[in-house]
Parts: structure tokens; C-alpha cells; sequence
């Protein structure tokens, strides 16, 4: 008969330990999302029980139906997809055009270039409101959601050329010149070769840039005052300060309005991940 | 390799979209903190009027000491927390790319919707947290915690430290897993237990990816503008005001351009020299020594 040895079960009694560390800290973090779902499952009458239930008493899904009577969500989320679909598109365009420069050819100052692009996304946003503010104004593009286009996009841009950029890094150049062999001009090795080869990437960029626009609450905040140009943060955001709050509806519509956000992330997970951590790893 | 000019021209949209939509509001915005800028953009010289103004205000002082406050605690936090997470998900299990990605969803989630979460969850009167704290004994009785100074502050780290620790996590988990086998087996033939490793082997090696990772969420903590505005707005009274907000304050309340603008530049100087300590620690290496 096989002895368990004392030192094995007592590993085995860490390992168990460190397993239910994990999930607690793991519900930890999930908890307040388990959150926003019950209450958004709950009557009103159970969302301002006393005291508070963690569960709702009858589940009801009357939040997803009236939210959209409440307040115009449909309108709100029109509005985001339909900015945050613009911006990642002309993100997507000219930051594969600028990551195949900064990939492919040896530029002076190239470097200290990129960083510079990079350093632009440091920058606090408040900085850019009162000037985007003022140039809409002018321009009477305020309550359009063009500039909250332009907006979106030169904020994604800098980090999404700089991950692609690294991604081309990353496909050998002899192939770039296999293909001018074959007699490709630059525009076709960009094209037949790199833009392909990199669809992995590009699908990251691509959400990426969606998602930061879909996010992004200052300066939709800012550049739309009229309802009918807010967008899903601005919306919800605006709701919470009404007097009477219907917290079982604001949870309904964050859950509803969060939905892209976690399933794009998750398809994503391992792209955005190696963007993210490349050139901090060495 | 090829001629570089070509090069500038690929890299030409992405530039001119930076330089317009981005360069020409700093210059403006530059310009107005040395400058009284009335509500209908009339500038009249200040030079430096603004920027005493603002570094004597009781606001702003206050502002930027939660700012700080805010930063430091949220990091600390962060790599607590991040770095037990870290270690227990470097190893292999069932389910680890599950529990995961779990981690991962506060991070995947808006600002906004965080904010809105948290404000609900500590609400005085039907807060989840007070029940679950009340019910432990931890409380005695349920605190308004966003409605005095004293607690407020403290709820909104707290909100920051959910939201921010998966990728304080992801960041650390990475590093882990760059740490190459060898060390450790080899420490284990040396008869090295668990604690020795993890302090002559894995803290060495991960604390570049710590310093980077901490640079970078000081940064970001330090520019929070949504999660402060939504869930407490600055208040009560400015207990809970940073930097980002005093300048959307001083802009869209006050209507003060010229001292939000100084009171800006301020905060974005401290940012960009985060910032360049941020990319001295990346090394200057280019991108494609990297590979995947």
C-alpha cells in the first residue's frame, strides 16, 4: 500500500488554500457586477428595501423594458455606436499608414517621433476640453457629433499607432522584400502583405478604439448639451442626478451599455494584452 | 533600407491629426494661463498673475493634495493586491483563463459605470456595504459614506483600487511569467524554500515591470477625471476634488479660462514629467526587439 507522505499533504493543504485565496479575491472583484445585475433584476419597491437584500426578492426584468421609455437609451446608444464605429475605422486607416512608416523605413528622429505620439496620450483631457469647447462653438459644430468624432480618434490614435507599429515589428521584412521582387510597389506590400499578416492586431486596434470611444464620458459630456446627442456614459451619468434616482433602471441601462465592453475585451484578450505589456517586458 | 522620406509620408496623417486636433489646444490653452480671459474670449496679459493666483488658492492646494493622496494609495493598493493576484494566477490550474478574465472585468468596464456602481453600493440609506459591513459587525451603524469629508475620500479610492488592480495584475502576471524556469529550478537544487525564491528571484527580476506599471498608474490615477465627477462630483463640499475636476470647475462653473487654464498646464506639467520617467524606464530600444 502506497504511505502519503506528511510533506505532500501538506502541500496539497496549501494549494487547496491558495486555490480558495484566488476565488474569494476573485468574487471580491466580481461582486460589485453581481451588483449591478441584481439590481437591475429588482422591482423599485425591492431596489430601495430596508435593509438592502443581496438578491432581489422576485426577479423582474421591468428595468430593461422601461428604461427605454425613461430616458431615449435607444438614441443613446445610437449615438455611441455610431462615434465609436467612425472613430475606430479612421483610426484603423491612418494608424496602419503611419505604423508602416515608422515599421518600414529607417526615418531620422523616428523614434523620439513615436515616443512624442506616445507622450500625447499622457496628457490629461481636461487640458483639450476648453479649446475644443471654444473651436465647435466657432465653428457651430457643437451638438453634432463630429467633433466628438475627431476627438475620439486623436485619443486612440497615438497608442493604437504605436502597438501597430510594434505588431509590423514583428512580421520579418524579408517578406517586404520578396514581394517588391515579385514586383509590388509599397502601397501593395502594405496591403497584400503587411495588412493581412497583421489582422490580428488590427482586430485589437479596431477595439481598442471602439471601446475608448464608447467609454469615454469628458468630452461627451462636454461638446453635446442637447439630449439628443448624449451618449451612453453621458447618459447614465445624467441620470443619477435626477432627484427621484430609479437605481434599479440606471443598473439596467450600465449592464445593457457595458455588454460591448466585455465581450469585445474578452475576444481580444490576448492582443491587447501583448500591446499593452510589449516594450515593458524585456 | 529605403529612402526616409517616404517614411514621413505614411506617417504624415497620423501627424497633421495630432498636431492640429491636439497641438493647437495646448497652444491656446498655454496662452490663456498668462492671460484674464473673459466668457467672451477677450484676453487681456496677466503673465504670470494666474498661476500666483492658483498656487495661493485654498481649493487648488486642497485638489492637490487629494490628488496625491488619491495616486499614492491607489498604487500601493494596486500592487498589493495586484501582485498576490499575480502570483496566484502564475500558476497552472483548471480554470485559471477563466477566473482570469473574471479578474479582468472591472477593468473592462467605463469609468462612468464604475462610479455610478460604487455610488450606489455605498449609498447611505440602501448601500450594499453598509448592510455587509453592518451584518460582519464592522460597523456599528450604517455610514453615509459619500456624504462626510471624512469617508468620502476614501470610498472613491476604494472605487479606484477595484477598477484599476486587473491591470496592475495583468501587468505583474506578465513579468511573472517572463521569469525564465531555470532560476528557480535552479535555487530549488540549492535547497532554496518558497520564501528565499520569491525574494532573490522573482523580485529582482519583476521590478522593472513594477516600476513601469507604477509609473503608469500614478499617471492615469493622477489625471482621473470621470470616476471623481460621477461618483461624488467633488464633494462634499471639495473634499473629494482633484486636479481634473478643480479644472472643470474653475472652466464650466466659475467660468475662470484663464486660471483653469493655468491651473491646467500645471497639472499636465507634473504629468509629462511622470511621463518621461514613464518612457526612460521603457529603455530607448525600439519596439521590434520585441518579440511575441
Amino acid at each position: 500500500m502506497k504511505s502519503i507522505s506528511l510533506p505532500s499533504v501538506k502541500r496539497e493543504l496549501v494549494k487547496g488554500l491558495l486555490m480558495l485565496l484566488l476565488v474569494a479575491m476573485a468574487l471580491a472583484m466580481l461582486f460589485p457586477v453581481l451588483w449591478i445585475l441584481s439590481t437591475a433584476l429588482k422591482s423599485r419597491a425591492d431596489t430601495f428595501a430596508v435593509p438592502p437584500r443581496l438578491l432581489p426578492k422576485t426577479i423582474t426584468v421591468e428595468s430593461f423594458v422601461t428604461i427605454w421609455k425613461v430616458q431615449p437609451f435607444i438614441r443613446y446608444f445610437a449615438n455611441s455606436a455610431l462615434v465609436a464605429l467612425t472613430t475606430c475605422l479612421v483610426n484603423l486607416a491612418i494608424a496602419n499608414l503611419a505604423a508602416y512608416g515608422f515599421s518600414r523605413f529607417r526615418m531620422r528622429g523616428g523614434m523620439s517621433l513615436l515616443l512624442g505620439i506616445l507622450l500625447t496620450q499622457m496628457i490629461p483631457g481636461v487640458l483639450f476640453v476648453l479649446p475644443f469647447f471654444m473651436v465647435m462653438g466657432r465653428l457651430h459644430l457643437v451638438n453634432g457629433l463630429l467633433p466628438l468624432i475627431i476627438a475620439h480618434t486623436s485619443f486612440a490614435l497615438p497608442f493604437c499607432t504605436w502597438m501597430l507599429t510594434g505588431y509590423y515589428d514583428t512580421i520579418p521584412k524579408a517578406l517586404d522584400e520578396s514581394a517588391t521582387i515579385d514586383g509590388c510597389n509599397r502601397n501593395q506590400v502594405l496591403s497584400k502583405i503587411l495588412l493581412p499578416l497583421s489582422l490580428p492586431g488590427n482586430t485589437a486596434t479596431l477595439i481598442f478604439g471602439f471601446l475608448l470611444s464608447w467609454n469615454e464620458f469628458l468630452f461627451a459630456l462636454t461638446l453635446n448639451t442637447s439630449q439628443l446627442r448624449y451618449t451612453f456614459p453621458v447618459g447614465i451619468a445624467l441620470l443619477v442626478g435626477e432627484y427621484r434616482v430609479e437605481w434599479n433602471q440606471i443598473m439596467a441601462a450600465s449592464l445593457i451599455g457595458s455588454l460591448p465592453a466585455i465581450v469585445l475585451y474578452t475576444l481580444v484578450d490576448k492582443h491587447l494584452i501583448k500591446g499593452m505589456v510589449a516594450g515593458s517586458i524585456k | 533600407m529605403k529612402s526616409q522620406k517616404e517614411g514621413y509620408l505614411y506617417v504624415l496623417p497620423c501627424l497633421v491629426v495630432l498636431l492640429v486636433v491636439l497641438g493647437f489646444p495646448i497652444l491656446f490653452v498655454v496662452w490663456a494661463g498668462f492671460n484674464d480671459v473673459s466668457a467672451t474670449l477677450q484676453f487681456a496679459w496677466k503673465g504670470l498673475g494666474n498661476y500666483a493666483r492658483v498656487l495661493r488658492d485654498r481649493s487648488f492646494l486642497v485638489a492637490l493634495w487629494n490628488t496625491i493622496v488619491f495616486s499614492v494609495s491607489s498604487v500601493a493598493f494596486h500592487l498589493l493586491i495586484g501582485i498576490i493576484l499575480a502570483l496566484l494566477l502564475n500558476r497552472k490550474f483548471w480554470g485559471r483563463k477563466l477566473l482570469r478574465t473574471v479578474v479582468l472585468i472591472p477593468w473592462m468596464l467605463a469609468y462612468v459605470v464604475g462610479a455610478i456602481t460604487w455610488r450606489w453600493m455605498a449609498n447611505g440609506s440602501y448601500g450594499i456595504l453598509n448592510e455587509v459591513l453592518f451584518r460582519i459587525g464592522v460597523i456599528r451603524d450604517y455610514v453615509p459614506w459619500l456624504g462626510q469629508p471624512s469617508t468620502a475620500m476614501p470610498m472613491v479610492i476604494l472605487a479606484n483600487i477595484w477598477k484599476q488592480v486587473p491591470f496592475v495584475m495583468l501587468m505583474l502576471l506578465a513579468g511573472l511569467q517572463a521569469i525564465p524556469v531555470e532560476q528557480y529550478e535552479a535555487a530549488h537544487l540549492d535547497g532554496a524554500n518558497a520564501w528565499t525564491e520569491f525574494w532573490k528571484i522573482t523580485l529582482p527580476n519583476v521590478r522593472r515591470v513594477v516600476l513601469i506599471t507604477m509609473t503608469l498608474d500614478f499617471i492615469w490615477s493622477f489625471k482621473q477625471f470621470d470616476l471623481v465627477y460621477v461618483m461624488t462630483g467633488g464633494g462634499p463640499g471639495i473634499s473629494t476634488e482633484v486636479l481634473s475636476t478643480i479644472v472643470y470647475r474653475q472652466y464650466f462653473s466659475a467660468m475662470q479660462f484663464g486660471v483653469g487654464s493655468a491651473t491646467a498646464v500645471l497639472l499636465t506639467a507634473v504629468v509629462l514629467v511622470l511621463s518621461y520617467l514613464y518612457i526612460l524606464l521603457m529603455g530607448k530600444s525600439k519596439v521590434s526587439d520585441e518579440v511575441y
